[in-house]
């Protein structure tokens, strides 16, 4: 692993553990409320200092991680499952299913994965969950796509030729052969992307307000619009969550780049 | 609506330029939907209007009703009948002249069922309107009126620019709405704004050449506008920037009293909130003081009228915020105590507060609320509604269970929509026979004495009967650049004074 | 083994085939081969034959798109004018205006029809009364001076960027992935504050004279204009994905046998280089419109664009339907349309596609 997938996967460790630490902790965001305190700097008590209704900082920022991991790893799944079983599917077998699945994929990719997640909220109801299949369901093409490609090329290789010599089965030959071995990096990549992309979904909506994570939950979405233009307020009240947000995208990203280079290698 | 081609360079002249002597730019957090005063549902179209369209009558600037369009009024004996005389002077923004039609038409069309409009409380009362002459009309209610020129204040549409009296949305006359007030609308521009410019042929000439309303749905972001310089008003100043803007050398910060008041109310529909010792114990939980103090100044109330209000009830007292007493009637409503937690039979009491997201400040009031609660045992779970959903789940389905929210009325501040029990707008369900002939006294009645009398005492008994946990009224300011003077602001409406506004 | 190691970037960024075209992302097999020496008709009628494939592909993807919406919509809990805020009031109009009486497929194919003669309902609650179209179209247009010079920015930006840094290592890749993985909002928001702060205190302190595009992102301007542009471009990892894309296409190009063999015989490399590029190139760009429509609602949104992504955003707000149905129709047929064109432009650049097998 190069440094840049090491920082990711720093990072990435490090977000995971808040989140865990967070989902056991009983900090309670509620009783956190406590004006007489609010806006004040750093220190050993509150280690980023309190917003201006006086909650901890820094604990609102654990917190916020579980406003997107489930729903991430919803989205993860929810992509993988169908987009990788009808890429593989189309993919090997060709023909009519190959047709009809990639003209359901193309339909599906000539919606903006934005305008999809966005109308899937607005008829079903706001909650993340929701938004996280959305966002499976709009990723899934690319997913499908990128399988498709690689198994449908492969599949004429000489080791398919020789497994199917061997007298292996056509199933075990794709679920293990072409799928597990040839393609898991490839979907680890995509499922990191979309993991990103269900943050940068979430952390937007709850900042611009309307849809998304509402008070008191926190989100670093919402953390970010709720303390910006606050003068004299703590400049980490808004920056912490900016930060957040840019590092673990940026994370993802560097991460998954590092399963290509890994590949190739 | 009139699309400029060349966008962004009509843009770039009108919008970017600092504002040349007479044009008021003000905020609003969000655009009106459609101008035409028969389908207002929202303040930001109802000030538009304000500029645009005249009624019959209209308030000056001690809130007293003055003719408008009318230009005098003779009431019958019984009350039943008013002759109004109109102006001979008026035009409309087209150039036509201003007619008894129009009046009747307003009227027939508000009331028309195919017209759907949501303002036909405003004319409901009027049982027919007639055209005696050119410049006459003759009203007929349905009840003696005592004094129907404050129900005159509705805005006069012109008969001329529709078809027939079923009004739709649909209708042109969205598209280029004329009305006789003091600007007329120019342009709806495609960054959302609304440009209108003074109208020289009005009878009475306002000095401001221009008025521009601009959308900024950031609510940070105007009053920071302000500062730099970009609007000349603010119509609601939040809490938070008052402090700024106070300091600030080329802001002016004007208060005013609007008849409206936050309010905690409970589903009583629902259990536990129909047990009066449940509501009881909330009421004397709720640490009123502590919960305005953060989001601003104001006055805290005790039941359904402002401070200054003839028909508030002095005599009253506040609930007092005394958790001892709130858990003797916790316990006599059938709650025990479980170490720090209030336990209702096996579970855990929870109760859910339900806000409307755009209530400014309503954030960080739940927040603290349910903070309090907390504190005293009580588990709480918050919704922030967005305003379809508020629409669906409060008004229509009444499924809540505590709302946080506020209600502003007009000078009349007529609740009976709030707390009789028929009334369109009685999300808690309230119903008390004493407290529904009361009201319906109220409106009935001619001799203003007797109306304060029942009012004040409806006052008392729904402050004793605690369908809601009346909060404060919050002391609201808009904030004017100081190139803008004469400023008098109309508490509901805003630019009703608007004609007098000068600028250097 | 797999020999050739795939190249799934470029697969990404080739976005989805039209099903019914051939497979452009085949690796490498060699210098284009001569047309069959034959009569231009014969030419002609590949050309007209192998266009005929995209027209084919874009009716049907987009029918099947706004066949999704509907199913979408339809198949939401509950009824349908429930959805609407003051639904009830209006429930016999909505009924006969949605046609909720008839069966799903003729509610569909009229929905359909209706769309291609520009019906498009009216807005309900969003700018009640208002013909959708009419909103939308102006709207539409303001987008179009974002989303445009974004695309033709974010091209260029990419190919100059990989060309650079394909010959280089990968590390050359991290800035630029550092400063476009940030998101969009995130990227206005700090642009727009470090700005207007600089600015105003410069102001304040009587250094400048107030600059005509102040307040940012108050005031239309060409500033705010640029910066929309800049940032759509750039942020939520676009530029990152096209540079990325680009890279991928140039190496495979230019380690590719053909160039050796043209540089063998002492011709220019550029004639087999660019249409070599064109092909793959114009499939970044088409995907690469997808990407940035999603983008542009939150640009247009944080930056006060009031272009059709902001008006999106408020009528899903506001639950006005008619305004939501009607954008994504636009969205949708603007995605396929761009497909088509890339397929067009492939078809007429490479004349392996014309022949007629």
């Amino acid at each position: 692993m190069n440094a840049g997938a090491r920082f990711g996967a720093a990072v990435l460790a490090m977000v995971l553990a808040g989140w865990a630490l967070a989902s056991i902790s009983s900090y309670d965001v509620i009783a956190d409320v406590d004006p007489s305190r609010a806006s004040l700097g750093p220190s050993l008590d509150h280690w980023l200092g309190t917003d201006h209704l006086g909650r901890d900082v820094a604990w609102r920022l654990l917190k916020a991680s579980q406003a997107f991991m489930g729903p991430g790893l919803l989205a993860c799944t929810v992509s993988s499952l169908p987009g990788v079983a009808a890429g593989a599917l189309a993919g090997f077998f060709g023909g009519p299913i190959a047709y009809a699945l990639r003209y359901l994929a193309t339909v599906i990719a000539t919606l903006p994965r934005f305008v999809l997640v966005l109308l899937a909220i607005t008829i079903y109801g706001d909650n993340m969950w929701i938004l996280g299949a959305a966002a499976g369901l709009a990723y899934a093409p690319t997913l499908a796509e990128a399988v498709y490609n690689r198994i449908d090329s492969l599949k004429r290789d000489e080791f398919v030729l020789a497994a199917r010599a061997h007298g292996l089965g056509s199933w075990r030959i794709l679920w293990y052969h072409l799928l597990w071995i040839n393609c898991r990096y490839l979907v680890g990549r995509h499922a990191l992307y979309l993991f990103s992309y269900t943050l940068l979904l979430e952390t937007t909506l709850s900042y611009i307000g309307g849809f998304g994570v509402k008070e008191p939950t926190p989100s670093w979405g919402n953390m970010l619009a709720f303390e910006f233009g606050q003068r004299d307020g703590n400049p980490w009240g808004a920056w912490a969550p900016a930060l957040a947000i840019w590092l673990t995208i940026l994370a993802c990203n560097l991460l998954a780049n590092s399963l290509v280079e890994k590949r190739r290698a | 609506m009139k699309t400029s081609l060349l966008l962004h360079a009509t843009a770039l002249a009108t919008l970017s330029m600092p504002a040349f002597a007479g044009t008021l730019r003000y905020a609003e957090d969000q655009a009106p939907g459609i101008v035409n005063p028969i389908f207002s549902t929202s303040m930001p179209e109802t000030r538009l209007n304000e500029l645009i369209f005249e009624g019959l009558y209209t308030d000056n600037q001690e809130l007293m009703s003055v003719p408008c369009l009318a230009e005098s009024a003779e009431v019958s004996e019984d009350r039943t009948e008013m002759l109004i005389h109109l102006r001979q002077d008026v035009s409309w923004h087209d150039g036509e002249r201003f007619t008894a039609q129009d009046v009747v038409f307003t009227i027939e069309a508000m009331k028309d069922r195919n017209t759907l409009s949501p303002e036909l409380g405003r004319v409901s009362w009027i049982k027919k309107a007639e055209i005696v002459d050119d410049y006459t009309v003759k009203l007929r209610f349905d009840r003696p009126e005592a004094r129907p020129e404050d129900k005159l204040l509705f805005k006069i549409l012109p008969a001329h620019g529709f078809d027939g009296t079923t009004v739709k949305r649909t209708d042109s006359f969205r598209n280029n709405p004329i009305g006789t007030g003091p600007y007329r609308l120019v342009r709806y521009n495609d960054d959302n704004s609304i440009s209108m410019e003074r109208w020289l042929d009005h009878r009475n000439p306002a000095h401001l050449d221009q008025i521009t309303m601009r959308e900024v749905s950031d609510k940070n972001y105007q009053a920071k506008l302000l500062v730099y310089e970009s609007l000349e008003s603010l119509v609601r100043v939040l809490p938070r920037d008052l402090a700024v803007l106070q300091n600030n050398r080329k802001v002016e910060l004007y208060p005013y009293q609007t008849n409206s008041w936050w309010y905690l109310g409970f589903n009583l529909n629902e259990e536990p909130y129909n047990n009066i010792d449940f509501r009881r114990a909330i009421a004397h939980l709720v640490d009123v003081d502590t919960l305005l103090a953060p989001i601003g100044t104001g006055d805290i109330l005790t039941g359904p009228y402002v401070k200054s209000s003839p028909f508030y009830n002095h005599d009253v007292p506040e609930w007092t915020h005394d958790p001892d007493l709130a858990a003797m009637y916790l316990e006599q409503a059938g709650f025990t105590m479980e170490g720090d937690q209030w336990m209702d039979g096996d579970e855990p009491l929870r109760i859910t507060i339900t806000a409307h997201q755009a209530l400014e400040s309503s954030q960080e009031v739940v927040i603290n609320l349910q903070s309090q609660l907390q504190s005293a045992g009580i588990q709480v779970d918050v919704g922030f509604l967005d305003e379809a959903t508020w629409k669906a789940r409060v008004w229509r389905e009444r499924d809540f269970e505590l709302i946080l929210s506020q209600w502003t009325f007009d000078r009349n501040e007529d609740i009976l929509d709030q707390f009789h029990k028929g009334g369109s707008r009685n999300f808690t369900g309230f119903s008390n026979a004493d407290v529904d002939k009361l009201l319906e006294l109220a409106r009935e009645t001619t001799d203003p004495q007797e109306k304060k009398t029942s009012l004040r005492e409806a006052h008392r008994i729904i402050h004793d009967e605690l369908p809601m946990v009346f909060l404060w009224t919050l002391d609201s300011y808009a904030a004017l650049s100081t190139r803008v003077g004469s400023v008098v602001i109309h508490p509901f409406y805003f630019f009703t004074y608007v004609g007098d506004w000068t600028m250097d | 083994m797999p020999t050739e190691p795939q190249n799934d970037t470029t697969a990404l960024a080739h976005g989805i085939d039209s099903p019914m075209s051939p497979v452009v992302a085949t690796p490498f097999s060699g210098p284009p081969e001569l047309p069959p020496s034959s009569l231009p008709l014969r030419s002609i009628l590949g050309l007209f034959l192998a266009m005929g494939k995209p027209l084919v592909s874009f009716t049907l993807t987009l029918l099947g798109a706004l066949l999704l919406v509907q199913l979408l919509l339809w198949a939401a809990p509950g009824d349908p004018v429930d959805l609407v805020p003051n639904g009830e009031s209006m429930r016999s109009a909505l009924e006969q205006e949605w046609g909720l009486d008839k069966s799903p497929a003729r509610r569909y194919w009229s929905f359909v029809t209706r769309a291609l003669r520009g019906d498009l309902g009216y807005s309900l609650t969003f700018r009640p009364g208002a013909q959708v179209l009419s909103l939308m179209t102006p709207a539409a247009l303001r987008s179009l001076q974002v989303l445009l010079p974004a695309l033709v920015l974010v091209m260029p930006m990419g190919l100059g960027l990989a060309w650079f840094t394909a010959g280089h290592t990968r590390l050359s890749r991290r800035p630029i992935q550092a400063l476009s993985v940030t998101p969009v909002f995130l990227m206005a928001f700090m642009v727009v504050h470090l700005a207007n702060e600089t600015t105003f205190t410069l102001m304040e302190a009587g250094r400048i004279s107030r600059p005509d595009w102040f307040a940012l992102p108050d005031t239309d301007s060409w500033l705010k204009l640029l910066l929309s542009i800049l940032i759509l471009a750039v942020g939520s990892g676009s530029l990152a994905e096209v540079h990325a894309a680009c890279e991928n296409e140039i190496r495979r190009v230019r380690n590719s046998t053909f160039l050796d063999a043209a540089k063998a015989r002492g011709a220019s490399v550029w004639p087999h280089l660019l249409p070599n590029l064109v092909g793959p190139l114009s499939a970044v760009a088409s995907s690469r419109v997808v990407f940035l429509m999603g983008g542009l609602i939150i640009v247009e949104k944080v930056m006060h664009l009031n272009g059709v992504g902001a008006m999106l955003w408020q009528a899903c707000l506001m639950r006005d339907y008619p305004v939501a149905l009607g954008i994504t129709v636009l969205a949708a047929a603007t995605v396929a349309g761009t497909r088509l064109l890339a397929d067009i432009l492939r078809v007429a650049v490479d004349p392996r596609l014309r022949e007629i097998p």
